[in-house]
């Protein structure tokens, strides 16, 4: 006995089938293939060092907690895609759950080695001896001082250097992470806030709306770059710190979708009719008022992703972030300190937030084609 | 017999912008345990105000004020309402006139009566879930376990209604309240729903309280009636009597109003004029405008409901 498909497994296959949707997901898991394979790519250690006793691996070694945490997200991924291709959508769910848990225990118990800058080449060279390199041979920290600021198309550096010598390619690898990372909890924190202070507006009203409504007007008033700018002045800047505090910052967009959702959904029949159950309240608003809310939300987290990424990027550019993390808007800000030389340095950066605002807001879009109750039913 | 359902001088106040909209003026109601009581009148007449203050289901806006609100022994009026909600879908239980909007689009059928289930008995998991399929059952839906997985838009108004009825009885309540169960289904359903009303209220020994404007369902499901008119009650009989020795010249109106046999161009009967304006109500007796037997008194003060009808000529009320 199984039942048929619900509102949600619809949207998800609506979702599947829409073509924009489709090419802002392709982008947003090429973005998290790089994440993932970053350190595979480009490093200054050869990934794996083999001698006549054995072998080991020098990539795995060095292997940081943010480098499990990307590279189990990836695997967590392709783990879920695999498994709900083949039809097998709860097992789907579990195992990348699964992969997701394992994932946070490794990074917690991660334990690095520092790597010393080893001449490989001598290592390399002893008798029986080989060592399997990165397709780029540099990481995104090392400084190469024999190629300064040289053009992309250089043997060893396919996308360039930048002004003190650090690959570009390595950099923008990198600055992959940071852009995902920012966007996803400073939107998922956003909708949280949101979602919460817009739920207890919209059911409660009265006193409690006014006040909510009046903290959401102070928040929506405060220009987040300035804030940023008054923060980072009296705190050392970092990552943590930017994504909380553009999380903190945008939210009253969605608080205020859901407190209009909620105030339409409170009315209907059948919230009298479950408040005339017995149900409790806060019970009746979490399971029947706000899965009602929940499309429209979704979509604007989606779009609030791609406001965050953006945000992220301008306080980068502005030289407001964490200096000791790769970001694109950084990239772009060393850029411009070097034209009228190497222009790759500004337009790759530049392209790859342009392409990622966009994937972000066609995934948003497909979302709200995919959510709209009105649309056409999936045959 | 004690009632098992007391209401006392009932009344409701909504705030209006004109003023205060006094919907229910001093209701008394009883209803005894296994008995079914219809509440009768026309929209506006304050019956769905009655039924919803009673259930503490009035937004928090709506004044309510009675003698005594009681469910057997519970007194609802204490507590600001805490005991109202513990009994609400337990000992009595509410079934709404539109039975597709009343449920959750975004839940099964199922998952529905399977919530009112497990906040009223002690059952989990699969005995909960066979709890289910049984209520579904015993409401007359057919392949319950089938239909117990279905989405609420895949089911015919007569069965979402059957559906809404399994959840009300999940709780096992005492009361049913009933709150023109029928409008919104078609003439062949109506029947087979008031059927099941009266099987299971048969069965389970369920006191019913009928809210409706049909007097064919009066006729067909009550014990005892109370006509209501502009939020009092103004004819109270048992059906039998209602029908056969009717008091109230309200209540002959709405009886001469049921369309009998008529020529295709005869018009159908009605009573004259409009329900009051709330906000405005008519000096004495609020019927007076529209009665064919108006004497002077009737202007001049509202007639009690002392007899079996809150009327001056027809009533006793001296």
């Amino acid at each position: 006995m199984t039942r048929e498909p619900g509102f949600w497994s619809d949207s998800l296959t609506r979702f599947r089938r829409a073509r924009g949707a489709r090419v802002g997901v392709l982008w947003v898991g090429l973005l998290l293939v790089c994440a993932g394979l970053a350190p595979w790519v480009a490093n200054e250690h050869p990934l794996r060092v083999s001698h006549a006793d054995g072998s080991w691996w020098p990539v795995l070694e060095a292997y940081t907690p943010e480098d499990v945490g990307w590279s189990g997200a990836l695997l967590a991924w392709i783990v879920w895609m695999g498994l709900a291709r083949l039809g097998r959508s709860r097992a789907a769910r579990v195992a990348g759950l699964l992969v997701l848990a394992a994932t946070a225990v490794t990074a917690a118990r991660a334990d690095p080695v520092n790597l010393a800058p080893n001449d490989w080449g001598e290592i390399g060279a002893r008798d029986g001896t080989s060592l399997a390199w990165a397709p780029i041979r540099h990481g995104p920290g090392e400084i190469d001082k024999d190629a300064v600021l040289v053009a992309p198309g250089v043997p060893g550096h396919p996308l360039g250097t930048d002004a003190i010598g650090r690959d570009v390619t390595a950099r923008l690898l990198h600055g992959a992470r940071t852009s995902l990372l920012v966007g996803l909890v400073a939107a998922g924190t956003a909708t949280l806030i949101g979602l919460v202070v817009g739920a207890l507006a919209g059911w409660y009203r009265g006193r409690v709306d006014a006040f909510l409504s009046w903290v959401v007007q102070v928040v929506a008033c405060f220009p987040a770059i300035v804030l940023v700018i008054t923060v980072c002045a009296f705190m050392r800047p970092s990552l943590l710190l930017v994504m909380l505090l553009i999380g903190l910052t945008g939210w009253t967009e969605t608080a205020r979708l859901v407190r209009g959702e909620v105030m339409r959904l409170r009315e209907l029949a059948f919230v009298e009719s479950a408040r005339a159950l017995g149900t409790p309240g806060i019970r009746i608003l979490v399971r029947h008022v706000l899965p009602h809310a929940m499309g429209p939300v979704i979509v604007q987290a989606a779009l609030a992703v791609a406001g965050a990424v953006m945000l992220e990027s301008a306080l980068a550019f502005l030289g407001l972030g964490p200096v000791d993390t790769p970001s694109w808007g950084r990239l772009l800000q060393e850029g411009r300190d070097a034209l009228p030389n190497g222009g790759h340095l500004v337009l790759l950066p530049g392209l790859l937030v342009f392409f990622t605002i966009c994937a972000w807001n066609l995934v948003g879009e497909g979302l709200r084609d995919a959510t709209d109750p009105h649309a056409e039913d999936v045959p | 017999m004690t009632a098992l359902l007391t209401i006392e001088d009932l009344h409701v106040r909504f705030a209006a912008p004109d003023g205060a909209v006094h919907a229910v003026r001093g209701v008394d109601l009883e209803v005894r345990p296994s008995e079914t009581v219809a509440l009768v009148g026309e929209s506006g007449s304050g019956k769905s105000a009655t039924a919803l203050a009673f259930m503490g289901l009035l937004p928090r806006s709506a004044e309510v004020t009675a003698n005594a609100l009681r469910l057997g022994d519970e007194d609802l009026l204490r507590d600001g309402g805490r005991r109202t909600r513990r009994l609400r879908g337990g000992r009595m239980a509410m079934v709404f006139q539109d039975p597709l909007t009343s449920l959750n689009p975004h839940l099964t059928v199922g998952d529905q009566i399977l919530e009112a289930v497990k906040l009223h008995t002690d059952l989990s998991g699969g005995a909960a879930r066979a709890r289910v399929v049984a209520l579904l059952d015993e409401v007359g839906v057919p392949q319950p376990a089938r239909r117990a997985l279905a989405w609420p838009h895949q089911l015919s108004g007569g069965l979402r209604q059957r559906a809404l009825i399994a959840m009300a009885l999940a709780g096992d309540p005492a009361l049913l309240i009933a709150d023109e169960p029928t409008t919104a289904l078609d003439v062949t359903v109506q029947a087979q729903i008031l059927d099941l009303f009266q099987r299971l209220c048969a069965d389970r020994g369920t006191a019913l309280l009928l809210i409706t404007h049909d007097l064919g369902v009066v006729a067909a499901a009550a014990h005892h009636v109370a006509v209501m008119y502009a939020g009092r009650v103004v004819e109270r009989a048992g059906v039998s009597e209602l029908f056969s020795d009717t008091r109230h010249p309200y209540t002959r109106g709405l009886l001469a109003s049921i369309p009998g046999d008529l020529g295709s161009r005869d018009r159908l009967p009605q009573i004259a004029g409009a329900p009051p304006d709330p906000l405005d109500l008519p000096s004495g007796c609020p019927f007076r405008p529209r009665c064919p037997e108006e004497v002077d008194r009737c202007a001049e003060e509202e007639p009690p409901l002392d007899g079996p009808a809150a009327c001056w000529v027809k009533g006793e009320a001296s």
